[in-house]
């Protein structure tokens, strides 16, 4: 049984749920072959990327929208809860069907529907891979900008329902800015129509309240995206430095002078250490933290652009910069990147992502903040983030076989998303609130701003049967530590589709 | 029956005499859809705003939300009114942090000291409106989701927008997102009430993030003799990678409005950039109007006139005088534009209708205004554009009507939404203001 059953109880008033008959009805909606239903198959289904875990009682995996609209009437009638659940790489345990019920993975509806290059969109099935929708639409010199880093797995449904960023969102926006218009099925089983390919429609933004609802007002069925051109040219260089402290004064820095590149990373000392360990990237080990740049553009303004930052970071104490001679390198210095988090997963048994973010001016106290948070809890954390959005991504070390070491990696987490809070900032930057910071969401929200996001969720969802226990607290049980299901993170690198990373 | 007897003597009560306007010039002046209100309130502070709304909203009282005033008319006919809430004495910069790019403002501040305040900071938020120059806010652009030529280059005023406080008709005070460029805390309360027109709740103050001044501009003036050359360009000037920032068509009447010569068809090119970088854009630019065998272009350089001419182009369809004439905002996919203005001048020419008509072809909106003599034609006239956007996956937004007209329309967005859509939209209503408080009937649908 998971903490959370046991804090709520929530088990006592699940209906007794007759599988057999479960897996009957659900088959003549799919088909047998699109449910799951046997312990050892559902046991690879109870957990995303987050560290909590719980088993739900089918896995059905719809293939048409009306398939899913049939299957939410269904949940409605019997009263399940259901929850959506894309590629499972969420890390604040938003696919996790906390109340058990039905799992809808959304893997097979992953078509394009229509590429319209003249108006720069495209219409997609919601379990489409983020990274397929770009290298489809590359042949018309078109991309799909928000790039998380688990790309290659993760869906767009997963990127519309957490509004995912990345390292290119920083110029031009994260999902939510990218996304015009949604086919729905809401709560009561209806397919609806968000929005449209043409922006500005009439009516409240439906889509723009949807994007980030984490699934919890609907599932979304389709998704119409903006399509951005690619750059003509693309600059990419490291500016390395002697300390951390010197490194975040040179993202102030960029900041505040307004030349604000396409991405801005930064990676401290452990973490170049777990990526060159794991990929050979070509980050220098010996240095405190680096930047990763990339200036992208019209090539005669890139170049002033990278000049000035040189120039800012030179003045912050820059050691050294390094630019990527081509396409290979550039490649490498990325793919180091983006596996950050696989690559501290070899380094420790276990290994806890935080997401918070604080005001770009804040980044050097707050890292300094950071580090003496590891002090407290003699637990190490390696930093690699978002240094532009100023949206950290400290990576708590433990070893979920020592007895304590989980719980201190969650308070440890937890005092850094209070110091964010405390500095201005928020709790999540991207990865979102799901179970993980649900408790931590007085943090920054009092009871009426919390009141107000619970009416809108009625406003769709008078039953309460979708992705329940999510996002939104229960009054009065706010602000309490919330220490999650000791999952081994370990298990996630044994999945095929996380190896990449 | 509404109890109301103490009306002025309990509104004195919560703002005192500061807060509070009777005197029939200043109702008459903020009259909406030919009513006056009883009383004009102005709350100085988020409380004081609460305290207002709770006593409208336990009393019965309907309530209209007014900034700059400048086009309180946008939506369908109000159908009763009882109070105005102006924002004008919660006009505060409260946060303005240069260094993290941020400004936090309250809803009354006018988006010209706004502007004006940025940019002695080398600063802007590409937040742009109708109105500017006439007392324009930042609460009215946001509550009424406007946007300008420039949302080619930085999207929609949605994007900007990070944060927002606001009261509902209850009297609550709430509110969503934060001070940080990246947030996904929570859903997202700003798209919620982005283009609600005051309609869910007042928005009392918001967080933007914002951008430094671009260092050097060039705006490109080609002139043609149709619709689908001036478009085609426009479109091929995104399609070849020249990064053009604002793209806007103009028809002769648009063209004249703006100040420019007297051409069928204009297309306003604007770029943005370094200066070698500008440079090459504009050769570019200037390649592709030989290519299409379109005389010049234009060159407009001085930083002054350029702007001047922007400020024009945004400014468009502005009147002193509400319900002159008729203004729609049409949205379609940004290859359609041609499309929109050969259609809207046959319907015009068949229905002795003389419309102008100004669209950015790079992202889509379109503004058309118009005058006519005959009121059945009029509405003929919207109403076959609007289906015939509507057929093609867009819609029309009759922003200004006289209200005659107005009132025959129907709705003045259209019929783009269908029932099942609507219902969520009256669900969310009836869950931030179930009394229907805040301007009734005005939203779509009559919400
Ligand atoms: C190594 C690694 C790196 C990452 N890097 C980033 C990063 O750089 N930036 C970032 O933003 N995130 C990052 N993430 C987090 C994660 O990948 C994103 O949140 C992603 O969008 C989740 O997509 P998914 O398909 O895996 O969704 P899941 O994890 O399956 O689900 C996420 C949420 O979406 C909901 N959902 C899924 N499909 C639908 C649907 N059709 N309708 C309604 N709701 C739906 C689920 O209910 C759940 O609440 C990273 C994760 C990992 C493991
Ligand atoms: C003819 C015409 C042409 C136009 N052209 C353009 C154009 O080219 N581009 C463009 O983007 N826009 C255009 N607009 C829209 C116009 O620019 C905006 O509506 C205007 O900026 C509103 O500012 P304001 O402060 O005067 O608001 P007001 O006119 O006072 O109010 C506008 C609406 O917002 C509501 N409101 C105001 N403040 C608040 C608040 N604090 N909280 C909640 N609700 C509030 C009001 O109730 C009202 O419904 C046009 C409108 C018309 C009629």
């Amino acid at each position: 049984m998971t903490v959370s059953e046991k804090e709520t109880g929530a088990t006592a008033h699940t209906p007794k749920i007759n599988r057999d008959k479960l897996v009957r009805d659900m088959a003549a909606i799919v088909g047998p072959e699109g449910v799951l239903h046997k312990t050892y198959d559902l046991k690879l289904y109870e957990y995303d990327g987050s560290v909590d875990k719980h088993l739900p009682e089918v896995v059905i995996f719809p293939r048409s929208t009306e398939q899913v609209a049939r299957i939410v009437r269904y949940c409605n009638q019997e009263q399940l809860y259901y929850t959506a659940r894309g590629a499972g790489t969420g890390l604040s345990g938003g696919s996790i069907p906390l109340r058990g019920g039905v799992l809808i993975a959304f893997t097979r509806m992953n078509k394009i529907l229509e590429i319209d290059p003249e108006n720069l969109r495209a219409v997609v099935e919601p379990g489409l891979v983020n990274l397929h929708l770009s290298q489809a639409v590359a042949p018309y010199g078109l991309y799909f900008v928000p790039d998380p880093s688990s790309q290659k797995a993760c869906t767009i449904g997963g990127n519309v329902a957490e509004n995912s960023g990345g390292p290119h969102t920083l110029v031009y926006g994260v999902t939510t800015n990218h996304v015009t218009g949604l086919e729905v099925v809401t709560p009561d089983g209806e397919i609806r129509n968000y929005g449209g390919k043409a922006t500005d429609g009439p009516g409240y933004d439906l889509t723009g309240l949807f994007v980030g609802s984490e699934g919890t007002i609907g599932l979304v069925t389709r998704v119409i995206v903006k399509l951005t051109p690619l750059p003509p040219a693309v600059k990419t260089f490291l500016a390395i430095f002697d300390s951390v402290e010197k490194c975040s004064n040179a993202v102030s820095g960029i900041i505040r002078n307004g030349v604000i590149p396409a991405a801005l990373e930064m990676m401290d000392n452990l973490m170049i250490g777990a990526v060159e360990a794991s990929s050979h990237a070509g980050y220098p080990l010996d240095a405190a933290a680096v930047l990763l740049v990339e200036c992208e553009g019209l090539p005669a303004a890139l170049e002033q652009q990278a000049g000035t930052i040189e120039e800012i970071c030179r003045q912050e104490g820059a050691v050294e910069f390094r630019t990527a001679k081509d396409a290979a390198e550039r490649e490498a210095l990325w793919k180091g990147r983006k596996g950050a988090f696989g690559a501290v997963g070899r380094m420790s048994p276990d290994y806890y992502v935080v997401d918070g973010v604080v005001p770009r001016s804040k980044l050097p106290q707050t890292l300094a903040a950071v580090g003496a948070i590891s002090q407290k809890y003699n637990l190490r954390i390696a930093n690699v983030f978002h240094a532009g959005d100023g949206n950290l991504h400290p990576l708590v070390m433990f070893d979920g076989n020592k007895p304590g070491d989980l719980e201190k990696a969650v308070k440890a987490g937890e005092d850094i998303i209070r110091m964010c809070a405390a500095e201005g900032g928020t709790l999540s930057g991207e990865h979102g609130i799901g179970v993980e910071k649900r408790d931590m969401m007085c943090f920054i929200f009092n009871e009426d701003d919390l009141a107000i996001m619970r009416r809108i969720r009625q406003a769709f969802d008078q039953q309460g049967l979708c992705n329940p226990e999510k996002v939104i607290p229960t009054p009065g049980r706010c602000g309490e530590t919330r220490i999650p299901t000791a999952r081994k993170a370990q298990e996630i690198y044994e999945r095929a589709d996380m190896q990449a990373w | 029956m509404i109890e109301t007897d103490n009306l002025i003597q309990d509104l004195l009560g919560i703002g005192g005499e500061d807060g509070l306007s009777t005197g029939q010039a200043q109702l008459d002046a903020v009259a909406l859809d030919g009513q006056s209100p009883r009383a004009i309130v102005r709350p100085s502070t988020a409380e004081e705003a609460a305290a207002y709304l709770k006593y409208a909203n336990s009393h019965g009282l309907k309530v209209a939300i007014r900034g700059g005033g400048v086009h309180s008319g946008i939506g369908n006919p109000l159908e009763w009114l009882d109070i105005v809430l102006t924002t004008e004495r919660m006009a505060a910069i409260t946060e303005y942090s240069p260094a993290d790019l941020m400004v936090g403002v309250q809803a009354g501040v006018k988006l010209s000291d706004l502007k004006a305040e940025l940019a002695k900071n080398g600063q802007f938020l590409p937040v742009e409106a109708a109105g500017l120059l006439q007392g324009a806010t930042i609460g009215g652009a946001i509550a009424s989701n406007t946007s300008g030529p420039f949302r080619l280059a930085y999207g929609p005023a949605r994007d900007w927008l990070i944060g927002v406080k606001f009261v509902l008709a209850d009297g609550t005070i709430a509110k969503g997102g934060g001070k940080v460029v990246k947030n996904v805390a929570g859903f997202d309360m700003m798209k919620l009430f982005i283009g609600t027109l005051g309609t869910l709740g007042l928005i009392y103050e918001m967080n933007f993030k914002l951008l430094p001044l671009p260092p050097l501009t060039s705006t490109l003036v080609v002139a043609f003799d149709d619709y689908q050359a001036a478009c085609g360009l426009a479109l091929k000037a995104i399609d070849t990678g020249t990064f053009p920032s604002a793209l806007t068509v103009l028809d002769r009447g648009a063209a004249l409005a703006v100040g420019l010569p007297d051409r069928t068809a204009t297309l306003l090119l604007e770029v943005r950039n370094t200066a070698q970088a500008l440079e090459r854009q504009v050769r570019d630019i200037t390649g592709l109007c030989r290519e299409a065998g379109a005389a010049g272009p234009d060159m407009l350089d001085g930083s002054q006139e350029q702007h001047d001419l922007w400020q024009k182009v945004t400014g468009f369809g502005y009147r002193e005088l509400s319900g002159q004439g008729l203004a729609l905002k049409v949205s379609t996919l940004p290859d359609q534009s041609a499309a929109l203005l050969t259609q809207a001048h046959a319907l015009a020419d068949r229905l002795s209708l003389r419309i102008s008509l100004l669209s950015h072809a790079g992202h889509g909106l379109s503004w058309l205004t118009g005058s006519y003599e005959d009121e059945d034609k009029a509405l003929e006239f919207v109403r076959e554009l609007t289906s015939w956007a509507e057929r093609l996956g867009g819609s029309v937004a009759a922003e200004r009507l006289p209200l005659a007209l107005k009132q025959r329309v129907g709705d003045v967005w259209g019929t783009a939404l269908s029932e099942g859509e609507l219902k969520l939209m009256r669900g969310i209503k009836a869950k931030l203001d179930p009394e229907r408080t805040l301007g009734p009937g005005r939203f779509v649908a009559g919400i």
